[in-house]
Parts: structure tokens; C-alpha cells; sequence
């Protein structure tokens, strides 16, 4: 898969910026890592190639800086990842039970995503918030005292949403604001709607009646609702993507990394 | 009782410099501003803090080891918590950032430390943009950036995410992972208080440490001190999880009773259970049963206590620290884990030797193949498909471990499962017998 080259520059311009924060440019490297999947869903040869670039740092350095990582996916992850820790405390707290409701209602198993590329489980190591296991990531969101119940409806919910959005919106989270950084909390509900460099709708959106632009997957502080362009329509085309999109059944219309 | 530094948890507004500073927040800044940075270091000597990130070394002894006249300090403070069973500094930082960031600017003027560090796992996003908008707000306000307060010392402070390995709670690998390598742990020495951070020397402090200097400032070191026992002053955070009416996060002096931790301070045994064991301080720290657990919540108290029985290797033979030191229990990171009388020992003892083999880095052989061994063993054993013989070797394996690494982790994988080896022995035994070698 080919970074297109707006988001590579806007990739580019939040590296430079983290890397003022370091007495040496290889001290970015996590947060740059951080930074280019928060756009690209995952760490491909392209992304590794990218921030070995902006860095000036050995391709192979990075990538063996990405594979030491846990949160750094290696392959493609659906729209929602969840993350269910099952360490000590949350399985006290019946977490391993919940993580076969859940394998069950979403019909994987802990490692895969589900066939329409919206759902990817895992099972998490601790995630240090013990006294209110188990704890569910979904995303960056930590989802506290789950039980089955509360986690299909929370499931079925995301599942509404993201059949009401473009699952082709790149990976990042809308209600994440880190991947949106141009606009800044300055988020005021704007004059003007387009404007923003990475916004750039490339193709027009096939206007489905039901698709409700503004919609955010997760309730957030209104603040950022506007700031999303939304835009990116279904439209791309498949490029053959570089890295196998791997998991057990990254269907072939799973394409939202472009 | 008074509450020193959990005063404003659960308080939504806390986390706003206004809020923070109307309850006296930033004052100490302004004192330290008019102190030496001796007289400081000088402070939290005498209130005898010791880190709290596990290992309980006194922080302003830490300090102290700074190079004279040192150009470059750095500051790194660890909100890398992930210890099993610990979520105290991740409390901390949603509710009141603001002294932890208080703390630093104090502990960096201490240390002539003009770059700070906060190491927050990258998991915590939430509470690393809270960090963020509390850096900005005090910058906003003077305390931090070319000047604090008008007087000459400039200083940043940067929240740098980790991404995903448990063993970047070691210092050395912190450092490592915060110059952007994979985070491995070093030798030492030399100690990071003279080669850390880009080679400069670094002070690496826990959340929970830095965000005790503001109150150790107004209290004065002494009457902090005070607060807990003769050789661990102060009050401490506890986290405590599983089993109990109230899990949560507490304030308690140090030296508090275990007993009455788990009793009175988070509600017994939940649902008129029996008690059946106690993981103290974090998932690394060897398991109590129910009758060691009348002891005090401090480094020496759970150390030397005579009520807990000695870990060992098998019948007979203690297990070592080192020669001639052996190992009972510690309040660690003071993450207390409750197992009621319906928990499989043995099916939680697998759990963390899975958990340990997945975060080993894998630099030293003895940890990197160790517990992976120890994690296929003890599964097999959980199981049912164990034989008595794999005891022994589960024992050995992890006594082939510890102390045979760079890092505290191969000890980390080792001491617990010594510990359920230990004091769960029947458990073991019960399933693996009628199993044999040649049955297998």
C-alpha cells in the first residue's frame, strides 16, 4: 500500500514537531510510531520506511524498535480493537468467561478479525486499572467492570455505528484527537467546513442517504465533532496492499488503510 | 484519617490548575523557589521516602548519587505501571495531576534537572492528555518553560508514550525505550544516576515518589517521616483488587497491618467468603496465606517477619536472594491481590508465568527461556496433565532463574512461582497425582 502523500506530510510535520522535544532525533522514534499507525491502522513496510525516513534512522532499527512493542500491530486491525485484559485481577473478576461470550458473539477467536473488518480481540496483559476488572481497551478507551452483557451491547453498538460510517475511513480513531492534530482544541464549530490540508475528499462520497457525516463512534466532549472531515468515501480502489492484511479473514473490502 | 495525597480523588475538577491551586496547590513551588536545592534533597532525606514504584530504595538517597556539578540532569519520571494488580499511579494522574506536576518542577530544581521526563505506559492515553493539558496550564502560569516564577531556570517537561512491554517498568529499560530502542534492559553499573538518559545523568523516580515532594516540602521531612515507621516514612498508595468489598485505591500509613488493610480499609472478603491467599504487593511479590498476613505493610515488616514462612526450592532448602538472604514477602508496588477460598492456586499461578514469558525481553537466556518453560510447565500442570516430577522442575527452573539476570524480571517470574510452590503445594500435588512418567 502506497502512503498517499498528504497524509505522509502530515505524518512528516507531527514527527518534526515531537522530535524538538529530544536531545536526539532517535528518541522520536516510539512516538513516531505511535503517530504514523494512529493514521495507517498498522506498522506496514511503508510506515517503517517512513519513520526511518523522517528520522534518518536504519529501516531495520525501526522495525526492530516495532516488533519489541506490543501496541504497535503488525498486521491490520479492525475498525474497533478490544483489547480484554485477562491477567490476575480481571480474571478474578470472571474475565476469562467474558472472553469466550465475546470469541462466541463475534464468532473469532482471540487474535482474529472478524470478517467485515470491524471487530479485532485480543487478549491484553494488565492494563492498570485492577479494581474495576475486567477491563475492556476498545481503541485508546479503557471500558471498566465489564461483564458479557455490557460488552455485546457495548459491541453491538459499534457495530451500528460503523455500518452507518465509511469503513474506509483511515484507522484513526475519530474520537481520538491525537489523529487529528491540525485542528487543536481550538475546535470551534467552524465557519468553514472543509479547509483543513488533510482533509482533501478525494473522490465524492456516494451520498447514502443514510450516512450522517458528523457522527462520532464514541460520545466524546462535543468538542471535536466538526473538526472530523469525514469525507474519504468508499471509493478507493483495492490497491494490493504490501503486507498481507493477515488475520484470519481480512476480507478483500477491508481496505481502510488507504 | 487525614488524607495526604489522595485528598482530591474523585474530585472532577481537581485536575484543574485553578482547583488545584485554590487548595494550596503550587505554594511549595514558590518555597522551594527561596530554598537550596540541598537543603531540598535535605527534606526528603529526613522524611525517609522511599520510591514507590516496588523496589523501595529511599529517594532522596537516589538523588544523592548524582555526579557533583553534573551538567545535564535529567529527570524520568516512571508512570509505566504494570505490575499485575497495580493501578495507583494511573489513579493518581487522572485525579491530580497537577502535583505530580508540582513534584517534578520541585524534584528538577533539586536536581538541576532541566528536562523531565514522564514515561507514561502507552496504553493510559486518556491520563497522558490529561498530563499534557496540566503541563500546559502550568506553563500558562510561569511555573514552567524559560522561567519558573520569574527566576532563572528553564524547564520542560515532556510525557513521552511508551508502547506495550512491561519490562520498560525497569529503569534501565525505561531509558532505553524513552531514547526510541527496543526497551532492554542494561547493566549496571554504571547507574543511570550517572549514565541514564542520553548517557546524561538521570534521576528515575515513580509517579507516586515525585508527587510526595510538594507534601514533604509543606509538611517539613520529619513530620512526614512520622507519618509511617521507623525506616519507611510517610503514607503510601495501595491498589487493592480481587476478592475484597472494596477494591480500590487507599491511602495508608506505612507500616499498617495487612490484616487490617484488607479488613478495614476495603471491606473483607467479599461475600462472606473465606480468605484463601494474599498476593501483597503486586503480582511479582511471593503469595501469603491467610494466616501471614497479621504483619506490617512495609519493606521491613514483610521481609523479616517471622510469621511468614520462608520461600523455598523444595522441602527443606530456602531459597536465596542471595547468599544467605532469603525471602519471605514485600509490599512491592503495593498492589494487593485477594484470592478467596473458590480461586485454583495453580490456575493463577499459570496465569502469571504466562504473563511473564510474554513480557520477557529475551535478552538473557536464563529469563527468556526460563519463563517460557516455566509458563508450558505450569499450564500442563493446571492442566491435569502433569506428573509429580514436574514440581521439581518447575522449582528448579525458576531457581535456575533468579538472580541470573540483567533485570529484576527473571526474579519477578521466579519468586511467585516459588511462592505458590511454596505455600499451595497441595495444590500442585492434587494434580498432578495419579499422573505418571510413563503414563504420559
Amino acid at each position: 500500500m502506497e502512503i498517499p502523500t498528504e497524509t505522509k506530510n502530515l505524518i512528516q510535520k507531527r514527527i518534526d514537531e515531537i522530535r524538538q522535544q529530544y536531545p536526539e532525533a532517535q528518541a522520536a522514534c516510539l512516538p513516531a510510531l505511535h503517530i504514523a499507525q494512529e493514521h495507517l491502522n498498522y506498522v506496514s513496510d511503508d510506515v517503517l520506511d517512513l519513520v526511518a525516513d523522517t528520522l534518518k534512522l536504519p529501516p531495520s532499527f525501526v522495525q526492530g524498535v516495532a516488533t519489541f512493542y506490543t501496541m504497535y500491530n503488525k498486521r491490520k486491525v479492525g475498525r474497533y480493537h478490544l483489547q480484554l485484559c485477562t491477567n490476575v485481577s480481571c480474571m478474578l473478576e470472571g474475565a476469562e468467561e467474558l472472553l469466550m461470550g465475546m470469541e462466541e458473539h463475534l464468532g473469532i477467536k482471540a487474535g482474529e478479525t472478524t470478517s467485515d473488518g470491524v471487530f479485532t480481540l485480543q487478549e491484553a496483559e494488565c492494563l492498570a486499572a485492577c479494581g474495576t476488572g475486567p477491563v475492556l481497551q476498545i481503541n485508546d478507551k479503557y471500558h471498566e467492570s465489564m461483564d458479557l452483557k455490557k460488552a455485546i451491547a457495548l459491541l453491538d453498538d459499534l457495530k451500528n455505528k460503523s455500518e452507518s460510517r465509511d469503513l474506509a475511513t483511515p484507522n484513526a480513531d475519530p474520537s481520538n484527537p491525537r489523529t487529528t492534530p491540525a485542528v487543536k482544541p481550538a475546535a470551534k464549530p467552524v465557519a468553514k467546513p472543509a479547509a483543513k490540508p488533510a482533509a482533501k475528499p478525494v473522490a465524492k462520497p456516494i451520498a447514502k442517504p443514510s450516512l450522517k457525516p458528523t457522527t462520532k463512534p464514541e460520545a466524546k466532549p462535543a468538542v471535536k465533532t466538526e473538526t472530523k472531515p469525514v469525507a474519504k468515501p468508499a471509493a478507493t480502489p483495492k490497491a494490493k496492499d504490501s503486507a498481507p492484511a493477515a488475520t484470519s479473514s481480512a476480507s478483500s473490502d477491508d481496505d481502510k488503510d488507504e | 484519617m487525614e488524607k495526604f495525597l489522595s485528598a482530591n480523588f474523585g474530585d472532577p475538577d481537581a485536575k484543574k490548575i485553578t482547583k488545584y491551586e485554590a487548595s494550596g496547590g503550587y505554594k511549595m513551588l514558590r518555597k522551594a523557589i527561596s530554598m537550596s536545592p540541598d537543603k531540598i534533597i535535605e527534606e526528603v532525606k529526613a522524611s525517609k521516602l522511599r520510591g514507590r514504584g516496588g523496589a523501595g530504595f529511599p529517594a532522596g538517597v537516589k538523588w544523592g548519587f548524582l555526579p557533583k556539578g553534573a551538567e545535564t540532569v535529567y529527570l524520568v519520571i516512571n508512570a509505566d505501571e504494570g505490575e499485575p494488580g497495580t493501578f495507583k499511579d494511573r489513579t493518581l494522574m487522572r485525579w491530580d495531576p497537577h502535583r505530580l506536576v508540582e513534584g517534578a518542577i520541585i524534584t528538577c530544581m533539586a536536581i538541576n534537572a532541566h528536562h523531565a521526563y514522564i514515561y507514561i505506559r502507552g496504553e493510559l492515553v486518556e491520563e497522558a492528555a490529561i498530563l499534557e493539558t496540566a503541563i500546559a496550564e502550568a506553563k500558562q502560569r510561569g511555573y514552567l518553560g524559560r522561567s519558573i516564577l520569574g527566576k532563572p531556570f528553564a524547564l520542560e517537561i515532556t510525557v513521552h508514550r511508551g508502547a506495550g512491554a512491561y519490562v520498560c517498568g525497569e529503569e534501565t529499560a525505561l531509558i532505553n525505550s524513552l531514547e526510541g530502542r527496543r526497551g532492554m534492559p542494561r547493566l549496571k553499573p554504571p547507574f543511570p544516576a550517572v549514565a541514564g538518559a542520553f548517557m546524561k545523568p538521570t534521576i528515575v523516580n515513580n509517579v507516586e515518589t515525585i508527587s510526595y515532594v510538594p507534601i514533604v516540602l509543606e509538611m517539613g521531612g520529619e513530620a512526614f517521616a512520622n507519618l509511617g515507621t521507623d525506616d519507611e516514612g510517610g503514607v503510601r498508595l495501595i491498589a487493592i483488587s480481587g476478592h475484597v468489598e472494596k477494591p480500590g485505591v487507599y491511602e495508608i500509613p506505612c507500616g499498617l497491618n495487612l490484616m487490617e488493610i484488607i479488613n478495614d480499609v476495603a471491606g473483607g472478603v467479599r461475600d462472606g467468603k473465606k480468605l484463601k491467599g494474599v498476593i501483597p504487593g503486586g503480582s511479582s511479590t511471593p503469595v501469603l496465606l491467610p494466616e501471614e498476613c497479621d504483619v506490617p505493610f512495609s519493606v521491613t515488616g514483610m521481609g523479616t517477619a517471622e510469621s511468614i514462612a520462608e520461600v523455598e526450592v523444595w522441602d527443606g532448602r530456602k531459597f536465596e536472594v542471595m547468599a544467605g538472604r532469603t525471602l519471605r514477602s514485600s509490599p512491592g508496588s503495593g498492589a494487593i491481590i485477594v484470592l478467596d477460598e473458590t480461586v485454583d492456586m495453580v490456575h493463577v499461578c499459570a496465569r502469571l508465568m504466562h504473563f511473564y514469558a510474554h513480557e520477557s525481553c529475551g535478552q538473557c537466556t536464563p529469563c527468556r527461556v526460563g519463563t517460557s518453560w516455566l509458563n508450558r510447565l505450569c499450564h500442563k500442570v493446571d492442566h491435569g496433565e502433569g506428573v509429580p516430577e514436574d514440581l521439581e522442575q518447575l522449582a528448579l527452573i525458576a531457581d535456575g532463574i533468579a538472580g541470573k539476570t540483567i533485570c529484576p524480571l527473571g526474579d519477578a517470574a521466579a519468586w511467585p512461582m516459588l511462592g505458590f510452590l511454596t505455600k499451595f503445594r497441595s495444590e500442585f500435588e492434587e494434580k498432578v497425582s495419579g499422573n505418571s512418567k510413563e503414563g504420559a
